[in-house]
C-alpha cells in the first residue's frame, strides 16, 4: 500500500485557520505514506501535482475542500483525477477541512485539533477502500413497452443513435390513444390543433420502417428476470392469425367476415367484423382477427388474395435481453360507473375520449340518433376528488380537451346549448387560448359539482350543488364527462420492480427535477402518459429526451459500476429477504443460497446493509468496520471535557447542509466530527450502538421528507431512532445522546443548532 | 455420569419441558443417574452440598436473588459441565424484563403499591419475629443469566426450548459422556429463524405495524410482511418455528443470531421499516407508525434485557 497525501491550503487561506504544519507531520508520520504534498491551489496545480504521484502511490488522500460541495473539485472530478494516474476511482478519500473546518470553526486550536482528526478518519477509511469491481457488460438493445407516440418517438430516436429496440404493443396497431383523438394540441400561442390521422401514420411509418426497430403487436411483457445487469424478457404475442407481410388490407376477408362485433378503437360507437382492420390508417397496416369473436367458419380464407390468412396460428413466445427499458403504457380513463352521481351507465351520459370517437360517426346521441340540442361537459369527472371517489390529483389535461370539444360544437353545431360544469378551469400554459375561444362563443359556464344526473323523460337533468350554495337544474340531452386519468402499466411496473406513488404512477429518482422519467430501478424509465397526464406534444418530448439518456448509458456497451456497491457474504444470510424488501432500487435477489446483490442495478444506498441483522450484507467502501474504524479515531486530537458529537449526515442534502455552514459563515464549536454516511439510513442500528459506546453524543441527519434520494431512507432511520430514544428513555439512558434531524441542504441553520444544542445538553 | 438439574429464577416450564423428550426419557435415565433435581424429588440444598462431585449441570431460570447466585456457584463447583438451559439461564429471559427498575422499584411495586394491596410491607432479608430471627435470600439489584455469575460452557436457548432443542442437549450429553467436548457451544441453528419459516414473502415492507389484536394474522404469509412484528429475522432458529405454526409471531427466545450486534437494535432497524406513503403525510407524521409499540422494550428485549448493549449505555 502507498498512500499519497495532498495537502491544499486553499490559496494560503486555510493556514490562517489551521496549523497546516502539523497536519503534514501527522500525514508524513502515518504508516504506508509516501507521498505528502502541500499545494496552494490544487484545483489549479493538480495536473503537475498527480503526475509527480503516478506509479508512486495506489491511493489517495486529499485534503482540502469538500468534495460534495465543493465548487471547483468534487468527488467526480478527484475520480477523473485519479483516472488519469491510473488508479482505480473509487481509491481516494477526503478530509473536508475547509467547509467543515477552517470555514466553521474560529478557534484556531480547536480547528486544528479538528482537521488533524479529519485526516486521520480519512486516511482509516482510505486504507480500506477497495477498487470497483469490473464494469458490468450491457446489452445495446432497448425495450420499449407501449406503442404510442412517446413510445415509438423513443424507438426512433434510440434506433437513429444506432440502437436495436424492441416495441411491444398491446393492441394490434400503433398510436395508442392519440389515433382516438382526432385533433391534437399544438402549443402555440394561440389555439393551434393538427390531425392524428397526420401525425399518427407519420410517426409510425417512421417506426415501421426502421430495421433496427423490431415492432410486436399484440403482445404483452410475461415475465422479467434481472440477469447480471440486464434485464431478461419474456414476450408473449398473441396468435398472428393474418401474416401482416402478406396482407395488402384488400378489405376482402372483412366483406364476407359474418360476424359483426364492437370496434374497441372507436369506444361503444362503431362495429367492425371479426376480421377487420381497426381504423383504415392503422399500421402496421394488415387486417386482425378478434379472436374471442371468430367463429372459425373459414370465409375469410376463400377471398383472401395473398393467402395470408391462418385460422391454426398459434402465440408466439419472444425472449429478449435489453440493456434498459423504457415503459410507455400510457394511461386509461378512470372507471366511471364507480362514482354513481354521474350515472354513467346511461347511454347519452359519455366520456371525453368517447365522445372523441362519437364525433367521427357525427354528432348524435347514442340512445336515439338524434343530435342533442343541449349538452352538458362536466369537468374533474373523478379527479381532484375529496372524498375518495376517483382520484385527488388534477388530470392536466381535461379541461383543456373539454375546450377543445367545446368550442368545435359551438362552431359546427351554433344551436347548441353548452354548458361546462367546473371546479376550477386549468388550460394552462398556451393552451388558455382554448378557453378563452369558448368563453367568447357564449358557452355558459357553472361552478359546482354534480350532485346527480337523473334520466327524465329523453333528458337528462343535472343537478348542480353551486359554489355560491345554490343548487341549479340543468336539463341536457347528453352529458360529456371529462374523466379522470389514471395509469395503464401498474402490473407491468411492478414486474420491473418500479416504486410508484399509490395511483400508480412511477416515483422519478430524486433530485427528480434533473432526473425526469427515470425510475428507481436504474436504466428503466418512463415516457409519456405512463409518467402522468400530459399532451400528446409532450409524450414525444419525453420520448425523444429519454432516447438521448439512454443512448448514452448504452454507448459503450457496459456499466462502469459505483464506488459503493452492495455485496452479500452468504454463509451468514438466513434468506429473511428484509434487505430485498427495503430495496428502493429492486436490485437484490433471494436465491436458494442466500440473498444476491445485481452489482449494475445497485445505487449503493446501504438501505440494505442498514436492516441486515446479522451484517451478511455489506456495502463496498462503506463497511461497518470502515465506519467504526473511523469513529475509533475521530476525537484524537479532539479537547478534553467537551462532549464529543458525531454527526452521520447523508451524502446529498444533510452532508452538504453541512458544508453550508461553512459557506454561509455560521460558526460552531470545534467538538463535532462529521461523517458522510451514503443514506441517512445507510447505518444499522447494531452500528450505531457500537458508534454511541465511543462517543458522547450521535446525530443523525437526512434528507428532508419527501426527499430522499432512496425513496424511504430517511423515513426508516427517523423511525428507527425514533424507536432507539424511546427505548433508551426506558432504560434510564439520556436519549439526547443520539438524535435525528431532517436536514435538507438549505437548512445549515437548523443543522447547526441541533449541533450546538446537542453540545449544550451532553456537557458533562 | 451424574446430573444436576437444578432451577433458579424461572417459572418451571423448563424443568415441565425435559418431559417433551417423551418416551426418550427413559434412554436418559438408562444412561444418565440424576442426582438432583428438585423440582421433581424433594431434594434440599444440602444434598447437593453433600455431592462430592457430578459431571453435568443443566440449570434453568436465571439469578435474581443471593441465595441463586449461591446455588449456582456451589454447582459450577460440583461439575465439569455447566449448561445454560432455557431462555432465563442463557439471557436473562422474562424476569430480566425487571431490570429497567432496581430492586426497591420492584419490591415496592409488587409489596406496596399493587392495587390489591392494603398496608404492604417490603419483605426484608432479616426479620426479627419475638426471638426468632427469619431470614430471606436477598432480592438483588439486576436479573444475572448464568454465564454474568459463573462460566457457562453450553446454551441450550428457548421459552422453552423445544423438544428438537432438547433432542440435541441429549445428544450432546452423550457426547460428553464419551469424553467428547464439542465445539458448537449454542443449541440452535446459526441462521435465523426466517431461515427455516415455512411462510412465504412478497419481499414487501411492512405496510404498517399491526398489534396482534388488530388484524387475524394470515397463516401462510411472513408476519412481518403483515405489518405484525415477528423477530424471527434476528433469532436464531433451530426451534423447529413452533410458534410460527401455531399462527403465533417470534418474540426471540431463541436468542440474536450470532453476528447480531444486540438483540434488541437490531431488531428496532427492520421494526422501523414498517410503514409506507409519509410522503402523502406532513413530515411530523412521518414516523407516527413505531408509535403503535406501547413498549418497545418489552418488545425487542422480551428475553434478553441483561444482555442489552444499549442497557449498557447507562
Amino acid at each position: 500500500m502507498s498512500v499519497g497525501v495532498i495537502i491544499c491550503t486553499c490559496g494560503n487561506t486555510l493556514s490562517e485557520r489551521i496549523d497546516i504544519d502539523r497536519l503534514i507531520e501527522l500525514a508524513e508520520g502515518l504508516e504506508d505514506v509516501s507521498i505528502v504534498k502541500k499545494v496552494d491551489l490544487f484545483c489549479e496545480e493538480y495536473e503537475e501535482v498527480v503526475r509527480e504521484m503516478k506509479g508512486k502511490v495506489d491511493r489517495l488522500l486529499f485534503v482540502g475542500c469538500s468534495e460534495r460541495s465543493s465548487l471547483k473539485m468534487n468527488e467526480d472530478k478527484i475520480a477523473q483525477i485519479l483516472e488519469k494516474i491510473g488508479l482505480n476511482r473509487a481509491m481516494f478519500e477526503v478530509a473536508n477541512i475547509r467547509e467543515q473546518c477552517a470555514w466553521v470553526h474560529e478557534d484556531r486550536d480547536g480547528a486544528t485539533r479538528k482537521a488533524l482528526d479529519q485526516l486521520m478518519m480519512a486516511y482509516v477509511k482510505l486504507r480500506s477502500n477497495r477498487p470497483t469491481g469490473e464494469a458490468v457488460k450491457l446489452e445495446k438493445r432497448v425495450l420499449v413497452v407501449g406503442g404510442g407516440v412517446a413510445g415509438m418517438q423513443c424507438a426512433i430516436d434510440l434506433a437513429k443513435a444506432g440502437i436495436d429496440v424492441v416495441l411491444v404493443e398491446k393492441n394490434p396497431y400503433l398510436g395508442g390513444h392519440t389515433a382516438q383523438i382526432p385533433l391534437l394540441f399544438q402549443c402555440e400561442g394561440w389555439s393551434s390543433m393538427c390531425t392524428s390521422e397526420c401525425i399518427v401514420p407519420v410517426i409510425a411509418r417512421e417506426t415501421v420502417f426502421n430495421d433496427k426497430i423490431t415492432i410486436i403487436t399484440n403482445a404483452e411483457v410475461k415475465e422479467v428476470e434481472k440477469v447480471n445487469g440486464n434485464f431478461s424478457v419474456t414476450i408473449e404475442q398473441k396468435p398472428q392469425f393474418v401474416d401482416p407481410n402478406k396482407c395488402v388490407s384488400c378489405g376482402k376477408c372483412a366483406e364476407v367476415c359474418p360476424i359483426e362485433v364492437p370496434n374497441e378503437f372507436d369506444m361503444k360507437f362503431g362495429k367492425r367484423k371479426a376480421i377487420d382492420k381497426d381504423f383504415a390508417l392503422a399500421i402496421p397496416d394488415t387486417y386482425n382477427i378478434a379472436d374471442e369473436y371468430c367463429n372459425r367458419c373459414g370465409e375469410c380464407l376463400k377471398v383472401c388474395p395473398t393467402n395470408a390468412i391462418n385460422l391454426d396460428a398459434k402465440p408466439s413466445i419472444y425472449n429478449y435481453k435489453f440493456g434498459a427499458v423504457v415503459i410507455a403504457t400510457g394511461f386509461q380513463g378512470y372507471d366511471l360507473s364507480k362514482i354513481a352521481e354521474l350515472n354513467y351507465a346511461h347511454p347519452d351520459v359519455v366520456t371525453s375520449l368517447e365522445f372523441e370517437r362519437l364525433l367521427t360517426k357525427g354528432f348524435k346521441r347514442p340512445s336515439d340518433g338524434k343530435t342533442p340540442e343541449s349538452l352538458v361537459f362536466v369537468l374533474c369527472s373523478g379527479s381532484r376528488s375529496e372524498n375518495g371517489n376517483g382520484v385527488p390529483y388534477c388530470s392536466k389535461i381535461c379541461c383543456s380537451v373539454i375546450m377543445k370539444l367545446a368550442n368545435r360544437i359551438a362552431t359546427l353545431f351554433p344551436e347548441t346549448e353548452i354548458t361546462v360544469i367546473y371546479k376550477d378551469i386549468r388550460t394552462p400554459g398556451k393552451l388558455e387560448d382554448f378557453y378563452k375561444m369558448v368563453e367568447r362563443k357564449g358557452v355558459e359556464f357553472v361552478k359546482g359539482e354534480v350532485d346527480e344526473i337523473a334520466d327524465g323523460n329523453g333528458k337528462l337533468k343535472v343537478t348542480v350543488f353551486k359554489e355560491d350554495g345554490g343548487e341549479e337544474e340543468i336539463e341536457a340531452d347528453m352529458v360529456v364527462l371529462a374523466e379522470a386519468l389514471i395509469p395503464a402499466g401498474v402490473q407491468l411496473l411492478k414486474k420491473f420492480g418500479v416504486v410508484t406513488d399509490k395511483f400508480g404512477f412511477p416515483i422519478e429518482f430524486q433530485p427528480r427535477i434533473i432526473n425526469p422519467n427515470e425510475t428507481y430501478v436504474d436504466r428503466v424509465f418512463v415516457v409519456g402518459t405512463a409518467k402522468g397526464p400530459g399532451i400528446v406534444q409532450e409524450s414525444v418530448e419525453s420520448g425523444s429526451a429519454v432516447a438521448m439518456r439512454i443512448a448514452e448509458m448504452l454507448k459503450d456497451g457496459e456499466k462502469r459500476l459505483q464506488k459503493f456497491v452492495s455485496y452479500v457474504n452468504k454463509d451468514l444470510c438466513s434468506k429473511c429477504g428484509i434487505c430485498a424488501s427495503m430495496c428502493p432500487h429492486d436490485a437484490i435477489r433471494i436465491k436458494e443460497d442466500g440473498a444476491e446483490v445485481d452489482s449494475a442495478f445497485c445505487r449503493g444506498c446501504g438501505l440494505c446493509m442498514s436492516v441486515c441483522p446479522n451484517h451478511a450484507i455489506q456495502l463496498i467502501n462503506f463497511e461497518d468496520k470502515q465506519l467504526l474504524d473511523q469513529v475509533e479515531v475521530a476525537f484524537k486530537h479532539a479537547k478534553e471535557g467537551e462532549p464529543r458529537i458525531l454527526a452521520l449526515l447523508c451524502y446529498w442534502c444533510s452532508y452538504a447542509a453541512a458544508d453550508l455552514m461553512g459557506v454561509k459563515g455560521l460558526k460552531l464549536p470545534a467538538n463535532f466530527r462529521s461523517i458522510r454516511i451514503r443514506c441517512s439510513s445507510s447505518v444499522n442500528a447494531g452500528t450505531l450502538l457500537e458508534i454511541l459506546k465511543k462517543v458522547d453524543g450521535v446525530l443523525i441527519a437526512g434528507c428532508p421528507p419527501k426527499n430522499c434520494h432512496h425513496g424511504w431512507g430517511n423515513y426508516v432511520s427517523a423511525k428507527r431512532i425514533k424507536l432507539m430514544n424511546e427505548a433508551m428513555k426506558q432504560l434510564g439512558i439520556n436519549p439526547d445522546k443520539l438524535r435525528w434531524e431532517y436536514i435538507g441542504v438549505a437548512m445549515w441553520g437548523p443543522l447547526a443548532k441541533a449541533i450546538k444544542e446537542m453540545t449544550e445538553r451532553l456537557r458533562p | 455420569m451424574k446430573v444436576v438439574i437444578d432451577w433458579l429464577a424461572s417459572c418451571g416450564g423448563c424443568d415441565v419441558s425435559i418431559l417433551d423428550l417423551g418416551v426418550k426419557i427413559l434412554d436418559v435415565i438408562k444412561e444418565f443417574e440424576i442426582v438432583y433435581w428438585p423440582v421433581a424429588l424433594d431434594f434440599k440444598k444440602k444434598d447437593l452440598e453433600s455431592l462430592d462431585k457430578a459431571d453435568i449441570a443443566i440449570v434453568n431460570g436465571a439469578v435474581r436473588t443471593s441465595e441463586q447466585e449461591e446455588q449456582v456457584k456451589l454447582i459450577r463447583d460440583k461439575v465439569d459441565v455447566l449448561i445454560a438451559y432455557g431462555s432465563c439461564a442463557c439471557f436473562g429471559g422474562i424476569p430480566g424484563l425487571g431490570n429497567q427498575f432496581d430492586a426497591n422499584e420492584i419490591l415496592k411495586r409488587a409489596y406496596v403499591e399493587t392495587p390489591s394491596t392494603t398496608e404492604g410491607k417490603i419483605p426484608q432479608p432479616v426479620t426479627k419475629l419475638n426471638d426468632t430471627e427469619l431470614t430471606l435470600p436477598k432480592f438483588l439489584d439486576k436479573v444475572k443469566p448464568l454465564d454474568e455469575v459463573v462460566e457457562v460452557d453450553y446454551y441450550v436457548p428457548g421459552c422453552p426450548p423445544s423438544a428438537s432443542t432438547i433432542e440435541e442437549m441429549v445428544e450432546l450429553l452423550l457426547k460428553l459422556k464419551r469424553g467428547e467436548k464439542p465445539e458448537k457451544r449454542v443449541l440452535a441453528s446459526d441462521k435465523s429463524l426466517c431461515y427455516e419459516c415455512p411462510r412465504f414473502k412478497s419481499l414487501v415492507r411492512p405496510p404498517t405495524i399491526n398489534r396482534p389484536h388488530e388484524i387475524v394474522a394470515d397463516q401462510e404469509r411472513c408476519f412481518l410482511e403483515q405489518g405484525i412484528v415477528c423477530l424471527g429475522f434476528v433469532t436464531r432458529g433451530g426451534c423447529g418455528a413452533r410458534c410460527i405454526k401455531a399462527n403465533m409471531p417470534c418474540r426471540g427466545c431463541y436468542g440474536k443470531v450470532p453476528n447480531a450486534v444486540d438483540f434488541g437494535t437490531e431488531a428496532i432497524t427492520a421494526i422501523a421499516m414498517a410503514g409506507t406513503g409519509e410522503d402523502y403525510l406532513p413530515p411530523m407524521r412521518t414516523t407516527e407508525t413505531v408509535d403503535k409499540i406501547k413498549d418497545v422494550v418489552g418488545l425487542i428485549y422480551h428475553f434478553c434485557l441483561p444482555k442489552s448493549k444499549l442497557g449498557d449505555l447507562k
